[in-house]
């Protein structure tokens, strides 16, 4: 047989780690040499036996070894690899995967400097997701229906509140325009939900017939509204319900569709299911259920001819636009048809001016549907997705200062691929791949980050019931695009200066001297340095934010509110929803207020419609007896229909009079208790008890009979204004839902569970709502606040100790690379101290550069957020002066580890040091 | 037999010489150097691969691999510009150097 000298010569090559394109060509050239002479020797007439030794024998393997080490560059495996590819020809996919495999060994050789910069990264890229999924939620993204961009929502202003129209006038718009290709209405309304079992309270939306074809939303199951369904009031009690509800409350079970459920006491059939992504057009609103607008009369007592009263103002409009038509076409054209004779104007709720904005259409992009909701969390989101931002460039200046002391310690190798020929940008290719293989960790583990962060979020907005729905703290698809395209853009970010420095061609330098050219240390430095001024100036411009956050909601949390929140529990619930006329109202309200009052633990029970921080209002008109307005003066006050005790309740103080009792009752004489703002601006200086008012239109007087202190429960930021209360037993409130308000001699919250218990005693159909204490409605009025305090105290510790981490590293190399220097200098007699103070000296410098530049940046910056201040300047001076010294110990702590290391150098090591 | 060192020497003018007319390979090379020299001049082929290895390095040849119909492929190694002008210079040398021996000790290499 014939030997395999391939084998044979591979074999005895193997010592030499050639690159192996190489070998393999070696290693065919000399296995061919030793066939001619075995193939020779036989010709020769030598057995197999005797050729082959003879043509092994001809070989001195000792010495080809010896002579090929000579010649032949050793295998070092990536640089030797890259060669190859390149002379194959430029940026194929086999170099760009080559690339992308030598970089992960690279990272993989080196696996703490990898887990940090990837964790690193992993904070930054994480908090950017979360925040950006919230944003996108809640403003950006828009809404899940056909060609959002050609819708138009109508507003009563730019200031995009949304304008409220009669049915009758929706309806000739509609009908009559050549400018939209589909207009809808819809009206937001509380809902009583209920499938025999158990009922529950819902948001729904009474809808135009149109509502989803116009919107083009297809159903998840069954269907939407028929043409029929839209055309005779009170005919087809027909529902969609939303993909939540069924999910929730019907286990996505498709034979929901012919389902009978009870909305607020009026039978329905379940005709449709709406697709999961669908939640309604307002934004910041999750609508569960949608009722035609035929059924509107249905859907609670008193809202009967709503359908014909061209003067009741109350649903929202959206339109499409027709192709080619833009939104001021349509606006003027849809202006004059509510300017024909004989249309009424559009009015406003209360209709108090309507005048000013009669015939006039206000049309916005409705991409989105209506923002009204969710306006006040455009400020606030955008400045964390901001802070984020900033805390994503620390993180990324992090890991570019990793980056460069580590291409340092690589710069031999650097060295050696740019002298066998590798040009500058292949190293800056392939340092820029590592990079972005580091983004891609950084932004994998970022989604753990983020998914985490939205968690606690989610928690965030669970704790009140006072924000918008809008989030629901799933990461989809825009958030994984959005983690993507983060990832990518911090792999250059944090990957291009660094390599754009390494790859140097002076560099080269390095191959001749192990240690660097003074030059290039400098600028390696220099680049590092900037770096670590950034970072200080980053995070002390996000510290101040967080810190002028903090003491704003540290001023508001202080405000006194002119009543204890801590001691009330509120339970809301609403009757009119669940078919009590105003007999059994009256009496069900009695029997609740006597059986909580009962309960052990409890001082004090009242009623009320409206609840403190609840964000809800009731304005309406009142004259004050001989009281002469100003011309264009509107006589408006906050309302509030109340129960005997409220104030004792609440733990308010009268100033002057009395409550109200129980024997103000319908026959009793009209009775009203004002707040001091009231008093003060009609009747200046006088007593106002016994004073009289007339309410609205009406002739009768009610004669006031206490005063109450102002409170802040309009919001801790609202000036009081004039507020009349009524007696809640002369003003029954028909269609409106009623709090109970229960005062603990403790805690309030254990009381929470009984009140619940005697309620479903009475009723155990009645929803329960907005079980809680007043305290927590308190915070979740400062929702805003607290989040902005929460998230910017979180986010700047994190850029403080990214920081940190920074200013560390920076001076634990510049430690290092001085080994010998400092040596020498203890070697000479140098104290300890001094060197102490040098290293110090070095970090502090660069903190101090930091420090300017992110007290003028902040400076700037700050007044951005003033608007979400209270009771501090955002210039405040303290916070300035105080997180300024913060940064500074944490910085100087920072310095402290490397300088002490510096210190306790052996001189005799040092100067053996290289 | 010539001394070693001589050998050594003149093994590089050898190489680029005989691929001055057309490309060899490395074993028509070496069989080349033993057959034309009677077996005088014998060529260490473990000496040979890396010398043309590093002659190739230097610029003096250049080997490629050619495939002939029916035979394995072997890499054939062609004198270079830079190559045969030191080939001359080589040439040049040895001349010189054989012209003083003969004038010194009467040798005449012809």
């Amino acid at each position: 047989m014939k030997p395999n000298w391939n084998h044979i010569v591979g074999e005895h090559l193997a010592v030499l780690r050639l690159p192996p394109e190489r070998e393999i060509e070696i290693v065919e050239e000399i296995a061919l040499h030793l066939e001619g002479a075995y193939e020779d020797a036989l010709a020769d007439g030598l057995s197999e036996a005797e050729a082959e030794a003879r043509a092994a024998q001809s070989y001195d393997w000792r010495l080809l070894e010896c002579e090929l080490s000579r010649v032949e560059i050793p295998w070092r495996p990536p640089i030797v690899a890259i060669e190859l590819i390149e002379r194959k020809g430029g940026m194929r996919m086999e170099s760009f995967i080559q690339d992308l495999r030598f970089g992960v060994r690279m990272l993989m050789k080196q696996p703490g400097f990898t887990l940090i910069a990837a964790l690193t990264l992993a904070l930054g890229i994480g908090a950017n997701t979360a925040i950006f999924t919230l944003l996108d939620k809640v403003l950006i993204r828009p809404l899940p229906v056909e060609q959002p961009h050609e819708l138009v929502t109508f507003v009563r202003d730019a200031s995009g509140d949304p304008g409220i129209y009669s049915y009758p006038l929706y309806a000739d718009l509609r009908d009559r325009n050549e400018v939209l290709s589909g207009l809808v209405a819809y009206f937001q309304r509380p809902f009583s939900l209920s499938d025999g079992s158990q009922s529950e309270r819902v948001t729904g939306q009474i809808v135009s017939g149109n509502y989803f074809a116009v919107l083009g939303v297809r159903p998840a199951i069954g269907r939407f509204f028929l043409p029929e369904e839209d055309r005779t009031p009170g005919s087809h009690p027909v529902v969609v319900t939303s993909h939540g509800l069924w999910r929730r409350r019907f286990a996505a079970d498709p034979a929901v569709i012919g389902k009978a459920v009870s909305l607020n006491n009026y039978r329905y059939t379940v005709v449709g299911v709406a697709p999961s992504e669908f939640t309604g057009t307002t934004r910041g609103t999750v609508n569960d259920v949608y009722v035609p607008m035929m059924m509107q009369a249905q859907t609670g007592p008193g809202r009967t001819g709503f359908l014909g009263n061209r003067n009741a103002g109350w649903l929202r409009l959206i339109g499409r636009l027709k192709p080619n038509v833009s939104r001021q076409q349509a606006q003027a054209a849809l202006s004059l048809l509510t300017e024909e004779p004989g249309r009424a104007s559009p009015s406003a709720s209360g209709g108090k001016d309507s005048g000013k904005f009669a015939n006039r259409i206000f049309l916005m992009d409705g991409s989105r549907g209506h923002t009204d909701r969710v306006s006040d969390l455009a400020l606030p989101l955008k400045l964390l997705m901001g802070v984020v931002g900033f805390v994503l460039l620390i993180a990324c200046a992090n890991v570019a200062n990793l980056l460069l002391a580590r291409a340092s310690a690589r710069r031999k190798e650097i060295a050696v691929r740019l002298a066998v020929g590798a040009s500058r940008w292949r190293i800056v290719r392939q340092l820029l791949t590592e990079s972005a293989i580091l983004a891609a960790l950084g932004g994998g583990a970022g989604l753990l980050v983020a998914y985490w962060f939205t968690r606690l979020l989610l928690g965030f907005q669970q704790q009140t019931n006072f924000v918008p729905r809008a989030f629901d703290g799933s990461l989809d698809g825009r958030a994984l695009t959005f983690t993507l395209g983060v990832s990518l853009l911090t792999g250059i970010v944090f990957g291009l200066a660094p390599a754009l420095v390494t790859s140097k061609p002076d560099f080269v330098a390095a191959l001749k001297e192990d240690t660097p050219g003074r030059g290039g240390r400098m600028r390696r430095l220099g680049l590092r340095n900037l770096l670590v001024v950034a970072q200080v100036a980053l995070s002390l411009v996000v510290l101040i934010g967080a810190g002028l956050c903090v003491k704003s909601l540290r001023a508001l949390q202080a405000v006194d509110p002119g009543f204890e929140p801590a001691k009330v529990m509120t339970a809301s619930f609403d009757l009119s929803l669940s078919g009590y006329d105003e007999a059994r109202g009256r009496q069900f309200l009695s029997e609740l207020s006597e059986r909580v009052g009962r309960l052990p633990g409890v001082e004090a029970v009242s009623l009320a419609t409206i609840t403190a921080f609840s964000g809800r209002f009731w304005i309406s008109g009142a004259t004050p007896e001989g009281y002469q307005p100003q011309p264009g003066e509107r006589l408006a006050f906050d309302f509030n229909a109340i129960s005997p005790n409220y104030f004792q309740t609440l733990g308010a103080r009268l100033v002057g009079g009395r409550e109200f009792t129980a024997q103000d009752t319908v026959d009793a004489p009209r009775v009203v208790i004002i707040n001091e703002a009231a008093a003060r601006r009609y009747w200046p200086g006088q007593d106002a008890t016994g004073k009289r008012i007339i309410r609205g239109r009406g002739t009768e007087f009610a004669e006031i009979v206490g005063v109450v202190r102002d409170g802040k429960e309009k919001g801790l930021t609202v000036d009081p204004r004039p507020v009349i209360y009524l007696p809640l037993l002369q003003n029954y409130v028909r269609d409106q839902d009623l709090t109970l308000h229960v005062r603990a001699a403790t805690d309030a919250q254990t009381l929470l569970a009984a009140v619940r218990r005697e309620a479903q005693s009475l009723d155990p159909q009645l929803p329960l709502y907005n079980l809680g204490t007043l305290a927590q409605q308190k915070d979740g009025s400062l929702y805003t606040e607290r989040l902005a305090a929460a998230l910017l105290t979180l986010f700047g510790l994190l850029a403080l100790s990214l920081a940190a981490v920074g200013i560390y590293g920076v001076l634990s190399y510049a430690v290092t690379e001085r080994t010998r220097e400092l040596g020498i200098r203890l070697a000479l007699g140098a104290q300890p101290r001094s060197l102490l103070k040098l290293v110090v000296g070095q970090g502090l410098v660069l903190v101090l550069i930091g420090l300017a530049i992110g007290v003028s940046a902040a400076f700037t910056l700050t007044r951005l957020i003033e608007k979400l201040l209270f009771g501090v300047s955002p210039t405040d001076p303290l916070t300035f002066v105080s997180i300024s010294l913060l940064l500074t110990a944490v910085a100087l702590a920072a310095c402290w580890i490397p300088a002490r290391r510096a210190t306790r150098v052996n001189p005799l090591v040092a100067l053996r040091h290289e | 037999m010539l001394d070693k060192e001589v050998k050594r020497g003149s093994t590089e003018m050898l190489i680029l010489a005989l691929v001055e007319d057309r490309p060899r390979h490395g074993y028509e090379i070496a069989k080349l150097i033993e057959e034309r020299s009677d077996g005088v001049l014998q060529f260490h082929p473990a000496s040979l691969y890396p010398l043309l290895y590093r002659l190739e390095k230097r610029g003096l040849i250049k080997g490629t691999w050619i495939e002939k119909a029916g035979q394995r492929r072997r890499r054939f190694y062609k004198l270079m510009p830079e190559g045969k002008k030191v080939l001359n210079e080589q040439r040049q040398t040895w001349a010189d150097f054989f012209a003083a021996l003969d004038r010194v000790a009467k040798i005449n290499p012809a």
